[in-house]
């Protein structure tokens, strides 16, 4: 099953299943426009630079993404120009996704502990 | 930098998003791209290492595409100007839409297309609500398509459909196998007094088991029982609406005693109002109460007034019954020679004999209505034609881009049928404001006239109409578009090539079958008209204007004796002749026009009976001193009554010309003596004392039959009825006077039916003033119509040609030959479509025979003022336009195109 979403530079192979690499997706999105607008190239350059490098998604899977979150009412795209700039999409975070982000962070900080307590385990 | 957004659209291409959608999402992507091209090449690399890094991430379009296609929501399978594939009605919604926006943005021509439709329309749907409601509806009653009336066949007395003998309904009941039930009713008035003014009220006679064989439940109480139907019985249903007028509905009222013609009778029910039998006039019934014969009425043969409706049991059909009727009637006229031989039994619908004189004259007017729809059709369709060709353009760019012909043509079929449809609307708004209109015309005594409403039939007729009317006048201009040759349109680089041949055959074909359908319409308008002037220029044998007519039916126990009555009404003649504006005052039995009936066979001394079936018919009046002066019906030879004429002097009786003519061709009648019935008849011989003009009795359109007079002082029993009254002032303006006058003489006294002759004439011919007015209506609708779209034509023509004129006036042409030029080719199309209408009125008009007076379905005089009329209005409609042409300046002309 192909992986639409993002490449996961340390997965050789598909592990993660498709929810969580959705919710994961997602919850990237969400936390980078928390605190301001931005466009669509912007936030697939923080996400790759913040993951250093780890994680990249590409134009083919961003948009399609972004355009999901929209259509879902958390964030929503509005075409900006700002002087001396081209036309912009910048996506901002809408009420209901500022809700659905504190739901999957807390939700995720819960699975990262949980596979933390198993992988610890394993290697006691 | 690489032409990202033409790659990114080949790659959304599949996809169909909405055009907008794919727009935004080109731009979005292409802006990415862009960004990581220009980052690619700030890192150093080369624009083609760039390019390729770029595409790497969009190549992996498959899965952009399936991503894509979970989000976003596809395309309507077709956008509105490039037009791909379209399904017949997924694209409806948008097709709607746009020919909405598209009929906004025209305001002009959406208002004249949507006013032809709309009187087109409407017409037709104020037609059909009056054909719904006479013609469509069930009668009222249960299982009404086994009601039949029944009716004795004297045909060769002239009444081919005579009212039956009470003997002779007693004998087919009783012989009959074919009916559930027979029953017999005839007309009678009462006077009610007692409660509040006394009032005249129409009712009937009628058999006990009328209303089980129609099938009517009274609303309170109950209808009569067998034993009801003997004489003595004094018992009576009231109509609802009397009941509620003068009961105020209360249900008390049965069992309480009514005061009828001064006797008390048993109020047993209420009936609803949908009970209608059929009636000759304005006759509408308020009271019922049983038939009861006596004796020597149930004996009779020779008195004709009985009115007979029977329901066949459920198997019988109409030639069963007719036949089981003959076998009756032939029976009857072996066993009673002297009355019945040659006396037939015809078996009618009922239905068909409420509505039936209805029928044609309603059913030619819905074609006359269907008519002008055709041409208000045409009208659109030019309209549409023409602008075909301004948006040819258009619709050429549209197939350029690969709009499919077929979804072409279905837009431009649903953009004609929402204007249609509007059209519709307007058009019903109309048909509601006509038919208050129109059933003011309607004669009185056409059944279900009331119940004319626009119900859901009409609605669901006139979507119907309006829709069929969309898809007839869109058709053409639509099958026009997809036809038109793509490259000539482009090639000729915005020249209007709407002007080629094809287009303008179909605008002149259109004129032409206008010029037609209008010619038929203005023919059977006018054949109707010139039939009316007949109609009103028939001399009915008395002098109408300035004559006021009431009926004063005297009770039969106030007044049992001509004395009493005699007395009565030379007071009431006295008394009225000196109020002013009065000339003469006459009392009368039935008068002209009122009823359809009382006629008699008579023995004329010296000359042998005639064989029983060869006895000539003969109406007879009662009427009093001064009835001939009063009423303008002048007296040929001899003298009118007077009142020396009474029961103690000799019996007298004054005759019209046409009895005088057969009986006395060569002699003369004065002192000759006559009486009704068979010389053995016991009555006295009467002496004709005078001759006076035949006058139109029974009937106004047919001649006027053998008519005599009798005096109401010699009457032992047919006592008069009413007062004829001769005034220099509007008649109508003297009948509350009148009326008070008779009151003070007895205040139990009714009056009714105050009326002026000329009114009474009029109503006789109603139903032909009816047809006549609303076909000339619609045919000056038609004419109205088709002189728009000759216009329409003739101008458009003439724009067309604005470069050839003023080639033309360039070159030297005198503005005369332009305009004679131009009218010419006008009257070209009108004289073909005159042609082919002459033809088809010639065929056509044929089926109003039976609508037609003194006129034949073919008068030339009609023929050629129609096609002058026309020809005069095409040549008006032409030479406006003309004008226009002749005003042309050669230079603008040139430089137009």
């Amino acid at each position: 099953m192909s992986v639409p979403y993002m490449s996961l530079t340390y997965m050789a192979t598909p592990v993660l299943d498709r929810e969580l690499k959705k919710g994961s997706a997602e919850l990237m999105i969400l936390s980078l426009l928390e605190y301001r607008p931005r466009h669509g190239y912007e936030i697939g350059q923080l996400i790759e630079l913040r993951s250093r490098g780890a994680v990249r998604f590409n134009v083919a899977s961003l948009y399609p993404l972004l355009y999901r979150l929209e259509k879902r009412n958390w964030i929503r795209g509005r075409w900006i120009e700002k002087s001396g700039q081209r036309r912009r999409r910048y996506y901002r975070l809408t009420s209901a996704g500022k809700k659905m982000l504190a739901k999957q962070r807390h939700g995720w900080a819960e699975f990262v502990a949980a596979v933390k307590l198993i992988t610890a385990t394993q290697h006691a | 930098m690489p032409d990202f957004k033409a790659e990114i659209r080949a790659r959304l291409a599949e996809l169909r998003l909405p055009p907008v959608r794919e727009a935004e999402i080109v731009e979005e992507f292409s802006q990415h791209l862009t960004d990581q091209y220009e980052a690619a090449i700030n890192r150093g690399a080369s624009e083609e290492e760039a390019r390729q890094a770029v595409f790497q991430d969009l190549n992996a379009s498959e899965l952009l595409n399936r991503e894509l296609k979970r989000v976003e929501r596809r395309a309507p399978a077709n956008a509105v100007i490039p037009g791909r594939e379209g399904k017949l009605f997924a694209d409806l919604g948008q097709d709607l839409r746009f020919g909405l926006r598209t009929l906004i943005k025209n305001p002009g021509f959406t208002i004249v297309a949507v006013i032809a439709l709309a009187l087109g329309i409407g017409a037709n749907s104020a037609i059909f609500s009056v054909v719904n409601a006479i013609l469509l509806r069930p009668l009222p009653y249960k299982s009404p398509d086994q009601l039949v009336v029944l009716w004795e066949n004297a045909t060769h007395l002239g009444f081919p459909k005579d009212t039956p003998s009470p003997a002779n309904f007693l004998d087919w009941r009783k012989q009959s196998t074919v009916f559930e039930g027979m029953a017999a009713f005839a007309e009678r008035s009462f006077n009610l007094t007692g409660v509040g003014e006394p009032e005249r009220l129409d009712g009937r006679r009628v058999s006990a088991n009328l209303f089980d064989v129609l099938g009517v439940k009274p609303i309170i109480g109950r209808t009569f029982v067998a034993q009801e139907d003997q004489p003595g019985t004094k018992v009576v249903l009231l109509n609802e609406s009397l009941w509620k007028r003068r009961f105020g509905g209360d249900p008390a009222v049965i069992g309480r005693a009514l005061n009828l013609n001064g006797e008390p009778y048993t109020v047993v029910g209420v009936l609803p109002p949908t009970v209608r039998l059929p009636t000759s006039g304005n006759w509408r019934d308020q009271v019922w109460v049983p038939l009861a014969f006596p004796s020597e009425e149930a004996a009779s043969r020779g008195a004709h007034y009985l009115e007979v409706i029977a329901r066949m049991k459920p198997a019988v059909t109409l030639p069963k019954a007719q036949a089981e009727m003959d076998t009756i009637a032939a029976r009857l006229a072996q066993q009673y020679p002297a009355t019945n031989t040659r006396i037939g039994a015809v078996v009618k619908p009922l239905h068909e004999e409420i509505v039936g004189k209805m029928k044609s004259p309603l059913l030619i007017l819905l074609g006359a209505v269907a008519f002008v729809l055709l041409i208000a059709c045409a009208n659109v369709a030019n309209l549409l034609l023409a602008r075909a060709a301004v948006r040819q353009k258009e619709i050429a760019l549209r197939l350029a881009l690969g709009a499919n012909r077929m979804r072409l043509t279905k837009q431009l079929l649903v953009e004609s049928v929402l204007l249609s449809l509007v059209g519709g609307v307007v058009g019903l708004g109309l048909a509601y404001f006509g038919l208050n209109v129109l059933t003011r015309f309607i004669p009185h005594d056409v059944a279900q006239a009331d119940t004319i409403t626009i119900d859901a039939k009409v609605l669901l007729f006139t979507l119907a109409v309006a829709v069929i009317t969309g898809l007839i006048f869109g058709l053409v201009p639509a099958s026009q578009a997809s036809h038109f040759n793509l490259n000539e349109t482009l090639k000729e680089g915005g020249r209007d090539s709407g002007a080629g041949a094809r287009g303008k055959r179909l605008r002149n074909s259109l004129v032409i079958a206008e010029v037609a359908i209008s010619f038929i319409l203005l023919v059977g308008a006018g054949l109707l008209i010139n039939s009316f002037v007949h109609l009103r220029n028939l001399d009915p044998g008395f002098r109408a204007d300035h004559l006021l007519a009431l009926n004063v039916d005297l009770s039969e126990v106030k007044y049992p004796d001509t004395q009493r009555r005699t007395t009565f009404f030379a007071e009431v003649a006295r008394r009225v002749q000196t109020l002013p504006g009065v000339r003469s005052v006459a009392v009368a039995g039935n008068l002209p026009l009122t009823i359809n009936g009382d006629s008699t066979f008579i023995a004329v001394e010296g000359i042998p009976d005639p064989p029983v079936d060869q006895w000539p018919d003969v109406i007879y009046r009662t009427v009093g001193p001064g009835y001939f002066a009063t009423m303008g019906i002048p007296l040929v030879r001899g003298r009118d009554f007077n009142d020396q004429d009474t029961l103690d002097t000799t019996p007298v009786v004054v005759i019209s010309e046409k009895t005088a003519k057969h009986y006395w061709p060569n002699e003369d009648p004065i002192g000759k003596r006559l009486k009704p019935g068979a010389t053995t008849n016991t009555t006295p011989w009467r002496t004709v004392i005078g001759v006076v003009k035949d006058v139109r009795q029974n009937d106004f359109i047919a001649e006027p039959k053998m008519q005599m007079y009798f005096s109401y002082r010699q009457m032992k029993d047919l006592g008069a009825n009413a007062l004829v009254v001769r005034t220099s002032v509007d008649p109508l303006s003297l009948g509350t006077s009148v009326r008070n006058t008779i009151w003070s003489v007895d205040k139990d006294q009714t009056v009714a039916n105050i009326d002026s002759m000329e009114h009474i004439v009029a109503s006789a011919v109603a139903r032909q003033r009816f047809s006549m007015l609303l076909l000339a209506i619609f045919a000056g609708l038609a004419l109205v119509l088709a002189a728009v779209g000759i216009y329409g034509v003739m101008s458009y023509s003439v724009a067309q040609q604005t470069r050839e004129i003023g080639i033309r006036i360039a070159l030297g042409a005198q503005r005369r030959d332009v305009l004679r030029m131009t009218v010419k080719e006008g009257l070209k199309l009108v004289g073909v479509g005159l042609l082919i209408g002459l033809i088809s009125a010639f065929v056509l008009t044929r089926v109003m025979e039976s609508l037609l007076f003194g006129i034949s379905a073919t008068d030339p005089v009609t023929f050629g003022i129609i096609c002058v009329v026309l020809l005069m209005v095409a040549a008006l409609a032409s030479y406006i336009p003309a004008l226009r042409a002749t005003t042309v300046d050669p230079m603008v002309a040139l430089r137009a195109q």
